[in-house]
């Protein structure tokens, strides 16, 4: 992990037991690393690995009682499918007759009982991960690493497998620990959330919670399915006031100086109904289904409404939302500021 | 119609690449008398296996084979053992320190044997283990130790690093991973340095020639070599010719049992996950 780059700094984090946790962030954040660090696949220049109290830096990855799904499966091609998921207790000289029960009962529980005497290249990706799923589980271990396993997948299979691969894991009660860059599915799978940002940990939380209420601006740009309109302006005497003038509302915030303000695309609506108002021209209008994404332009700034109604094209457009719903930035750090601070 | 005109000029390149080995066919079952004659006779008037007889009634033929078989065999499984074990700890590290420490092997490689002749046969005897088959397959290995760590330190580095980490996870020792995962996986690149080294020990002459001097230790170069006929002016062409081409026989039988792995290599491709 030494080298020129230094992947992770400062880590303090508490994985907690018999829950699902992401690690979500970018490419190049050290989720990845993380992840091995937990697995013994690298060792941390300082600090220390915990698994249940017990200090694990210098145990080998065999001895963690630890399993890990990898992002290409890494399944071995010149084994078949049921001596893949096997191998794992074979070599911990479980008896056959054991092994066997496992092995078959997972199969089953995965659905690829059908398979068990194919090899790995016989098989789909949604197939392969499947079984490499399987290695995982039959070993039945403490904690179950994930390491971005559905990023190889179509769209659509990726879908019925998340849910597929949130129920399992509730079943079990397990304790994973799941890497991925995509913040739908660290939202929709887990119980809690670790954001990563270059090396540090930027938030931790259940899903609802860091969402609604984030630390940093990182936080609030990368979650959320739709991105978050931020506004660059400053606040002086409790008042926010864009760049360009035209944007000025009451902040309710003691600090001065030079900020970013935040407020998601849900949040705005169509319409004087709600306080902070906004005159602009409509650029833009994305179709999602049943909701469209409008772009509206306010004097240099442009703004991204989620609405069901799209309004006309070109057209001068009244928009609204509320103090409630804006997060402020500090400008230079990204630290978010609250209210009354 | 281009068809056949490739299968024709394939058959024109095989005809000539193989007709040296056609001759040593058809001259070993002539009578030792149309060997010689002249005209030169393509086809052999007198079909006759007076020669194969002779070669293996005048000499001890069949030793010859067998000294190179064990000889062979044994540098070819040494050799893949030793450098598999090498290439192995290769691959583990950075890719410019390996090629650096398989440029200074390469100088091995770079030496000819007849030069190593003496200096080896010195080495040896202070080990007793001259007119040894021990003897013989340890210099064989030593010269191909270098061509077959680059052969298959590259195969190894082919292998993707996931699956030894989930190898890690499962469990495996560092030989399980090396033995039961790497090498099995590597079957082509194996194959194919077997057959050449395989085929390089049953041809050498000079060091076998220098290391087994005791007749019945010969291998089969040095054993053909030493087929005279009545007087020391008289080449016996047809035992010769009889001699090699039933020394191409186990090659023949080796490849044909290791290129189905070759093969199988080059189509399966490359491996996902």
């Amino acid at each position: 992990m030494g080298g020129k780059v230094t992947a992770l700094q400062d880590i303090n984090l508490k994985i907690p037991n018999g829950m699902f946790t992401s690690i979500l962030g970018p490419s190049g954040c050290g989720k990845t690393t993380l992840l091995r660090l937990v697995a013994g696949l690298e060792k941390p220049d300082a600090g220390e690995v915990l698994i249940r109290d017990s200090v694990v830096n210098d145990v080998p990855p065999r001895e963690r009682n630890i399993a890990m799904v990898f992002q290409n499966y890494a399944l071995y091609p010149h084994k078949r499918v049921f001596e893949n998921m096997a191998i794992g207790l074979r070599l911990r000289r479980f008896p056959e007759h054991d092994i066997k029960k496992k092995v078959d009962g997972v199969a089953r529980m995965l659905k690829i009982e059908d398979f068990m005497e194919r090899y790995p290249k016989q098989l789909s990706g949604g197939q392969q991960q499947r079984v490499a799923l399987g290695r995982a589980l039959v070993r039945d271990p403490e904690v179950f690493l994930l390491d971005e396993p559905l990023s190889n997948l179509d769209a659509q299979v990726r879908e019925v497998t998340r849910t597929e691969i949130k129920k399992l894991f509730k079943n079990l009660q397990a304790t994973v620990i799941y890497v991925t860059h995509d913040q739908t599915e660290a939202m929709m799978m887990s119980d809690f959330v670790v954001v990563m940002d270059r090396g540090t940990v930027r938030q931790t939380g259940e899903p609802i919670s860091i969402y609604k209420d984030p630390d940093h601006r990182f936080v609030a740009e990368f979650l959320g399915t739709h991105r978050i309109n931020l506004l660059h302006g400053r606040i002086e005497n409790a008042k926010f006031i864009s760049d360009d003038g035209l944007i000025v509302y009451d902040a309710k915030i003691k600090t001065q100086g030079n900020v970013l303000a935040g407020v998601r695309p849900e949040h705005i609506v169509l319409g004087p109904h709600k306080e902070i108002p906004l005159k602009g021209i409509t650029v833009l209008i994305e179709p999602i289904g049943t909701t469209h994404l409008v772009s509206v332009r306010v004097g240099e700034n442009e703004f991204k409404i989620l609405t069901a109604e799209a309004p006309n094209l070109q057209n001068q457009i009244m928009a609204s939302f509320s103090l409630q719903d804006v997060y402020f930035f500090d400008d230079q750090s990204g630290r978010r500021l609250r209210p009354d601070v | 119609m281009k068809k056949i005109l490739l299968y024709l000029l394939m058959g024109l390149v095989i005809l000539y690449c193989l007709f040296p080995f056609f001759w040593t066919i058809l001259t070993a079952l002539k009578p030792s008398d149309e060997v010689f004659s002249v005209p030169v006779t393509y086809l052999p008037e007198k079909f006759s296996i007076e020669n194969v007889k002779n070669v293996f009634s005048k000499r001890p033929f069949g030793r010859y084979i067998l000294n190179s078989l064990i000889v062979a065999g044994g540098a070819t499984a040494l050799t893949l053992w030793v450098a598999s074990l090498i290439a192995f700890h290769l691959r583990s590290l950075d890719l410019k320190k390996a090629t650096r420490i398989q440029r200074w092997l390469l100088i091995g490689a770079i030496v000819p044997p007849a030069l190593l002749a003496i200096p080896f046969f010195v080495v040896l005897a202070k080990l007793m283990l001259v007119n040894h088959y021990f003897g013989l397959i340890l210099s064989y290995t030593a010269l191909n130790l270098p061509f077959a760590v680059w052969m298959l330190h590259a195969a190894f580095r082919q292998l993707p690093k996931e699956l030894d980490e989930a190898a890690l996870m499962d469990g495996f020792s560092p030989m399980g991973r090396l033995f039961r995962i790497a090498m099995p996986l590597s079957r082509p690149t194996l194959s194919i340095t077997a057959v050449l080294v395989f085929i390089f020990c049953w041809n050498e002459f000079i060091l076998a020639l220098t290391l087994m001097p005791t007749q019945l230790k010969y291998t089969v170069p040095v054993g053909i070599s030493m087929l005279s006929g009545a007087s020391v002016y008289e080449i016996p062409w047809g035992e010769i010719n009889a001699a090699v081409a039933l020394t191409t026989i186990p090659v023949i039988l080796i490849i044909a049992v290791l290129q189905r792995w070759v093969i199988e290599g080059l189509t399966t491709g490359a491996m996902k996950g």
